[in-house]
C-alpha cells in the first residue's frame, strides 16, 4: 500500500470516529495534528484508529515498542511499506 | 469383593440406599450406568487400591460414572483422590507432583505411577481438585467429601423423575458437584465427555431433561441451538453459575420456562459451593452482607467479595501462600458493587481490562449491552494498543436475520447511555460463535 492509500484509509477511519462523536469532520492533511489539535479526538479515539489501521493493513508498526508520531503524515510513514 | 456403601454410609433421603439396584444414575452417550453397575466399578477400584497399598489415587476420565466410582472407592478405602483434567495418558508428571502413587483411567485398571514422590503421603480421604488455572500451573485444592456435599440438597425423595443435563466438564469443580448430586439424590445425570452444544441439545431433547445447570454462556448457546424446541423440554429447574449471571439471561429463561425454578449459584474451586439466589434477579440481596446465608458470611473489602464458609477448601496441597486474609476470610477475587438493595458481581479482578489506567470489567460491559435487540450473546475482551494499553473489544453473536448495521448502532447507543467512555467497546465485530474455555466460561482471549 502506498502513502496516498494509507492516508485515505486514515482519513476514512478518523472521519468515522469523529462523526460518531457528533463533531464536524475537518479536512485531514499530512500536517493535521492527531491529538490536542483541531480534530477533537482523545486517546481512546486515537487508540481505536491505531487498532483499526493495524487490523486493516495487517501490519503492526508498534510491535517492537512505542514509536513517536504526532501528525497524520507521521502515522502514514509508520504504516507505509 | 465386599459391597461399596452409599456415600459416607449416610442413608440420605434419595441416596441409593433407597433406590433399587437397577436404577440408572448416569447416561453416558446413551449408555446407562445403574446403581449396581456403579457399585461393581467402585468395588473393582477399591480392591485394587487395597491390594496395591496405594494411598493417593489420581483419576483421569471424562466419564462421570468412572469419576463417581473413583470417589466412592477412595471414600470406602480411605484414600485420597486427585481428579485430573486434560491429562496426557502417558504423562504422570501432574499425578507425581501431587504425590499420587496410582492412576486410573476409563478402564478402571489401577496402575502405579512411575517414580512416585519419595515420601508416601498419609491419606486422609480427601478429594484433590486442581483449579482451572487460567494462567500458569494450576494449584491443587484439598476438599473433604462432606464439605463438597454441604450444599447438595436431598431433593424430593422418591420422585424419581429428576434428569440432569451435564453441561460442564465432568472433572471440573462444577462437574464434580453434579456427579455428587446424583449420588445422593434421586436423580440421573445425562452426558459425558467434553460438553459440545449440539450434542447437549440433542441429549436434552432425547432424554427430556428436567434440570439443567450451566454457565450463562452455555445457556445462551444451548437456547440458541434448541430454538423453538426449547419449549418441548419439561424443565423444572434452571441453574446458572461459573460466571457473572446477568438479568437478560435470567429473564430469557423465565420467559421460556415460566414454571421452572431458576437459581444462580455462587461457588468456586477454592471457596466451595457458597450460596444460591432464587428470586430471579441478578446479584444477591445486600442484606446477606449482614446476615449469614447458608452458613456463609460475606463482606466487601476494596470492592472485592470476601467469604467465610464452612465449605471452603481445606487448603492448597503444595502452595504455601493462600488466598486467606489475616482474620481467616477467603478473598474470592470477584469484584462487586452495591446498587440499592442488591450486591452485583462485576467480574473477576484478574479479567479487568486496563484502559489507560481506568478499569473496565468485561462482564460489566456485556451485562450493560446484552438486552440490545437481536443480540444473542456478547464477549468483551482486551484489545492491546500502544496508546492506552488496552481498549475494550466486543464480539457480537447476532440473531439470524438481525441487521448488523442496526445492531452496531444500537450497541453504540446503549454503551453511550450506560457505560463510562473508557468502558465502551471500540472494536466491534460480528462472530458466528462465542468462544468458551474448557470450563464453559466465556474466553477472555483477544
Amino acid at each position: 500500500m502506498n502513502a496516498a492509500e494509507i492516508k485515505a484509509r486514515i482519513a476514512r477511519i478518523l472521519g468515522k470516529i469523529i462523526e460518531a462523536k457528533g463533531l464536524p469532520v475537518p479536512d485531514i492533511g499530512d500536517d493535521t495534528v492527531l491529538m490536542g489539535g483541531s480534530l477533537g479526538i482523545d486517546s481512546l479515539d486515537l487508540a481505536e484508529l491505531i487498532v483499526t489501521m493495524t487490523e486493516e493493513c495487517r501490519k503492526d508498526p508498534f510491535a517492537a515498542g512505542l514509536l513517536e508520531f504526532r501528525t497524520v503524515g507521521e502515522l502514514v510513514k509508520l504504516y507505509a511499506d | 469383593m465386599r459391597p461399596i456403601r452409599p456415600i459416607a454410609g449416610k442413608a440420605r433421603p434419595g441416596s441409593w440406599a433407597d433406590r433399587p439396584p437397577d436404577t440408572e444414575v448416569f447416561i453416558e452417550d446413551d449408555r446407562p450406568v445403574t446403581i449396581s453397575g456403579l457399585q461393581l466399578m467402585a468395588g473393582k477400584i477399591a480392591a485394587q487400591l487395597r491390594r496395591g497399598k496405594f494411598f493417593r489415587c489420581a483419576v483421569f476420565s471424562s466419564r462421570p460414572s468412572v469419576l463417581a466410582a473413583a470417589i466412592l472407592a477412595c471414600e470406602d478405602a480411605g484414600r485420597d483422590l486427585l481428579v485430573l483434567k486434560n491429562q496426557d495418558p502417558d504423562d504422570d508428571s501432574v499425578a507425581r507432583a501431587a504425590g499420587a502413587d496410582a492412576l486410573i483411567g476409563d478402564e478402571m485398571a489401577v496402575r502405579a505411577v512411575k517414580e512416585p514422590s519419595a515420601a508416601p503421603p498419609s491419606p486422609r480421604g480427601e478429594i484433590l481438585i486442581p483449579t482451572s488455572g487460567t494462567s500458569g500451573v494450576p494449584k491443587i485444592t484439598r476438599h473433604s467429601l462432606s464439605g463438597l456435599l454441604g450444599r447438595v440438597r436431598s431433593g424430593k425423595a422418591g420422585s424419581g423423575s429428576v434428569r440432569w443435563l451435564l453441561t460442564y466438564q465432568p472433572f471440573g469443580f462444577a462437574g464434580l458437584q453434579m456427579i455428587l448430586t446424583v449420588l445422593v439424590t434421586d436423580s440421573v445425570l445425562i452426558g459425558s465427555g467434553e460438553p459440545e452444544v449440539a450434542r447437549l441439545a440433542g441429549q436434552a431433547l432425547a432424554h427430556r431433561v428436567t434440570h439443567i445447570s450451566g454457565t450463562p454462556t452455555m445457556w445462551r448457546s444451548l437456547l440458541m441451538f434448541l430454538g423453538d424446541s426449547a419449549g418441548e423440554l419439561p424443565l423444572e429447574q434452571a441453574t446458572l453459575g461459573g460466571e457473572v449471571v446477568d438479568q437478560a439471561i435470567l429473564d430469557k429463561i423465565r420467559a421460556l420456562f415460566p414454571r421452572a425454578g431458576i437459581s444462580h449459584i455462587y461457588a468456586s474451586t477454592e471457596a466451595g459451593s457458597l450460596f444460591s439466589v432464587k428470586d430471579g434477579r441478578a446479584g444477591f440481596p445486600a442484606a446477606w452482607l449482614e446476615e449469614p446465608v447458608d452458613g456463609v458470611r460475606l463482606r466487601v473489602r476494596e470492592g472485592l467479595l470476601e467469604v467465610l464458609s464452612p465449605r471452603r477448601m481445606l487448603g492448597y496441597l503444595r502452595e504455601p501462600e493462600s488466598p486467606v486474609t489475616a482474620d481467616g476470610w477467603l478473598a474470592t477475587g470477584d469484584r462487586v458493587v452495591l446498587r440499592g438493595d442488591r450486591v452485583h458481581f462485576l467480574g473477576r479482578a484478574d479479567s479487568v481490562i486496563n484502559v489507560g489506567g481506568a478499569k473496565a470489567a468485561p462482564e460489566e460491559v456485556e451485562a450493560a449491552l446484552l438486552d440490545v435487540a437481536n443480540v444473542l450473546d456478547l464477549r468483551a475482551y482486551a484489545v492491546p494498543n500502544p496508546v492506552t494499553g488496552f481498549l475494550v473489544g466486543l464480539d457480537i453473536l447476532a440473531a439470524a436475520g438481525g441487521d448488523e448495521e442496526r445492531i452496531r448502532k444500537d450497541i453504540a447507543a446503549a454503551a453511550a447511555a450506560k457505560l463510562e467512555t473508557y468502558k465502551r467497546p471500540r472494536v466491534v465485530r460480528f462472530v458466528g460463535a462465542i468462544p468458551r474455555d474448557p470450563s464453559g466460561k466465556k474466553s477472555r482471549k483477544p
